[in-house]
């Protein structure tokens, strides 16, 4: 038979599919019908659990390249071979597929090859045997006119005709998966474009937006900074001299705190491991690896963190030498007022970039500025704060004074010629 | 999250990023229920993060859900016993969340049946939800979201009469359209920081007593002509836009009062933000 001849009969027999109403034999027989399914896809895994309405329950699946029947192995089944796919797709039609169609849409399913294939697809059909319809033929689709061409003969499945036709119902249903995927796609693709276009609207039309985040934002620092000053309070408390060991360093030394603080970012992970190694290979440093591992990394996060305090305090010193020199308030400032300042200093660029964020879509670009500002001086004053530590020893020997003396030199001698007579 | 916040996690993100690629565990579970004599079905749905979609189903399914989620973080949530469905996700403790919703967090589409009467209780975190409630016939609703973008619509008659309908949003977006197909009796919505529009349109049935909590935000009213309006204001630096409105007393009265069918009383109080009433004709 030519192909016109094979996709008209194809198309009469569709026709005449369609004039049917479903026959009382093909609904569903028994009370025993199909109450829930449950279909659950992965990479590994693709697996079909069904319960009907005595309370039976069916499992298929496979799982791991092999085939399970209610928990009973029953072959192999390849990644990615004829069968794995053919019973992804079919889970996949089956997600999709409205209720009605789901029994004959499992029922209908061939497996290909045979063995594990056979298997599966005789169990499923088992289990629904006489409990669910066939797919329904469309009843309310109005039904197509005959095409005007003779009568064919009736395809006789296994003859020349009825495979022309099976092979292209076969095809005719690979186009329509393939179909809906596309469609699925499509819906997809809407989605992301109605999201782009609820993403394009100009900001300026949500200004309620911008303020509520920004007020919000503005709370998130003002928590860290009320954690930052407890955390500075409680090692004024403790140990004041070494927090302030370590401010002098920054404030005397800052250059050099900062170049050790950026060379000790760079070895901590050097050192970390070199440790290791050398306890590994010294065999009798092997239990100090316990303490090594869990505490340098400990160590080197309260250095940073301490050093990061340590400016705020030297910050707010610097600010207080300022506001209040020569007066009494400065006689009256303290370790705890300098972290309290200090921090509040080293976070008040962000606060202001919120601020400013505020004030709408025009002034971003300031924004931007501020808070790549706010990141750099944050960056800056872990850095220089962690060298400081490293520097001072943790405070314990700062390297030079906390209050210079001015130094004993007579300017008048420094010009003074000297006589080499 | 703040900006801080965020500088200070970038680095963490791109690593838990490079670090998870290839762990991601993807997994879909479809879920479908026939219905078999329930005269009621309670809804729990719980979901932390991700988009959520939820519409009616085809007559005779008790209710169909699909949920798409990465087992290394999430744990899919289903149980139906007795005429109680329990859907969602849960988990993602470990998850870096970094202010956008994306596909990363999860799905969940949940089709209900559309001839049981239902009690639905959502909680939902940081979401992008899309609610339908239209064809469906709910008795009561309470949803609760945190920080997202919500659309609940009533875009069908709801043919049972809905005893309560209880709104808390976080910082969110919250658009609730076609309230008078709702059929309600009482609607309650409270709001943190955000916009809240409220659309009152559809056919209504009935009066409807509405109660409106906004902390800092916007609150838009769309209300039908020929539906009476009564507002009642308690806020504080809050504007309000009392178009074709008349105060008597302490409150606000629509012009058609005494001659409307139905009524609508709003009770407003808010901290900082504006309200704004456009009537549809």
């Amino acid at each position: 038979m030519s192909l016109v001849a094979a996709l008209a009969l194809s198309g009469a027999l569709a026709g005449t599919a369609m004039t049917q109403e479903p026959t009382p034999s093909a609904q569903a027989v028994g009370p025993a019908g199909l109450l829930s399914s449950a279909v659950e896809l992965s990479r590994t895994e693709a697996e079909l659990r069904l319960e009907f309405e005595d309370g039976t329950e069916r499992s298929f699946a496979i799982r791991d390249g092999r085939v399970w029947v209610d928990g009973r192995d029953v072959g192999a089944a390849p990644r990615n071979g004829q069968l794995d796919q053919a019973w992804r797709t079919l889970l996949r039609s089956a997600m999709a597929a409205p209720a009605r169609d789901l029994g004959g849409l499992l029922t209908d399913w061939q497996a290909p090859g045979d063995g594990a294939g056979e298997t599966l697809d005789a169990e499923l059909e088992s289990a629904l045997a006489g409990r669910v319809a066939p797919v329904a033929a469309a009843p309310a689709a109005r039904p197509l006119p005959a095409p005007d061409i003779p009568a064919p003969d009736i395809p006789v499945p296994g003859t020349g005709i009825g495979q022309s036709v099976e092979r292209y119902q076969a095809r005719i249903e690979e186009l329509e998966a393939e179909l809906r995927d596309r469609a699925d796609s499509l819906e997809q693709l809407h989605e992301t474009l109605a999201r782009l276009d609820r993403d394009r609207r100009p900001p300026w039309t949500r200004p309620f937006r911008r303020v509520g985040q920004a007020i919000a934002d503005i709370f998130s620092i003002i928590a860290i900074y009320a954690v930052l000053v407890g955390l500075g309070f409680v090692a004024v408390f403790f140990g004041r001299r070494y927090i302030e060991g370590v401010a002098d360093t920054v404030r005397h030394a800052t250059l050099r705190s900062g170049l050790v603080g950026l060379a000790g970012g760079f070895l901590v992970l050097p050192a970390f491991l070199l440790g290791i190694i050398v306890l590994t290979i010294s065999v009798v440093g092997l239990p100090l690896l316990l303490v090594w591992v869990p505490l340098f990394p400990v160590a080197v996060i309260l250095a940073v963190l301490f050093g990061y305090l340590a400016v705020g305090h030297a910050a707010g010193e610097a600010l207080a030498e300022r506001r209040f020199h020569g007066g009494d308030w400065f006689k009256r400032a303290n370790s705890y007022y300098y972290v309290l300042t200090g921090t509040g200093l080293l976070l008040a660029l962000f606060v202001a970039a919120n601020v400013v964020h505020m004030a709408g879509p025009w002034l971003d670009f300031i924004k931007g500025l501020l808070t790549f500002l706010a990141v750099v001086l944050t960056w800056a004053a872990f850095t220089i704060g962690f060298g400081a530590v490293l520097l001072s020893r943790g405070g314990t020997t700062p390297p030079v004074s906390a209050r210079p003396t001015a130094p004993d030199v007579n300017i008048g001698d420094v010009f003074e010629e000297e006589s080499h007579v | 999250m703040s900006n801080l916040l965020r500088g200070l996690t970038v680095a963490l993100a791109i690593f838990a990023t490079v670090a998870d690629a290839d762990a991601q565990d993807w997994r879909t579970l479809t879920n479908r229920r026939q219905r078999a004599g329930e005269q009621e079905l309670r809804v729990r749905v719980r979901f932390g993060m991700g988009k959520i979609e939820v519409g009616a189903a085809e007559s005779g399914t008790l209710y169909r859900s699909t949920i798409r989620y990465d087992a290394d973080t999430f744990r899919p949530l289903h149980d139906y016993k007795a005429g109680l469905l329990t859907v969602g996700i849960d988990g993602g403790g470990a998850h870096v969340w970094t202010g956008e919703i994306d596909d990363d967090a999860g799905r969940l589409e949940l089709a209900l049946g559309p001839n049981v009467p239902l009690d639905l209780d959502f909680e939902m975190g940081a979401v992008d939800a899309d609610i339908e409630l239209g064809g469906l016939r709910i008795r009561r609703a309470a949803i609760s979201t945190g920080a997202s973008d919500t659309r609940l619509r009533f875009s069908q008659q709801n043919p049972e009469r809905l005893e309560g309908l209880t709104v808390k949003a976080g910082a969110a977006a919250m658009q609730i359209i076609g309230l008078g197909n709702a059929n309600a009796e009482q609607l309650s919505v409270s709001g943190g920081a955000g916009e809240i529009v409220l659309d009152f349109s559809g056919a209504w049935r009935r009066d409807l007593a509405c109660k409106v909590e906004m902390g800092l935000g916007a609150l838009t009213l769309r209300i039908p002509r020929g539906v009476g309006l009564r507002v009642d204001k308690d806020t504080f630096l809050v504007s309000f836009d009392s178009q074709e409105l008349v105060k008597r007393g302490d409150a606000y009265y629509s012009l058609d009062w005494e001659e409307a069918e139905h009524h609508l009383t709003l009770d407003i109080s808010g901290a900082l933000g504006s309200v704004d009433v456009h009537w549809l004709n």
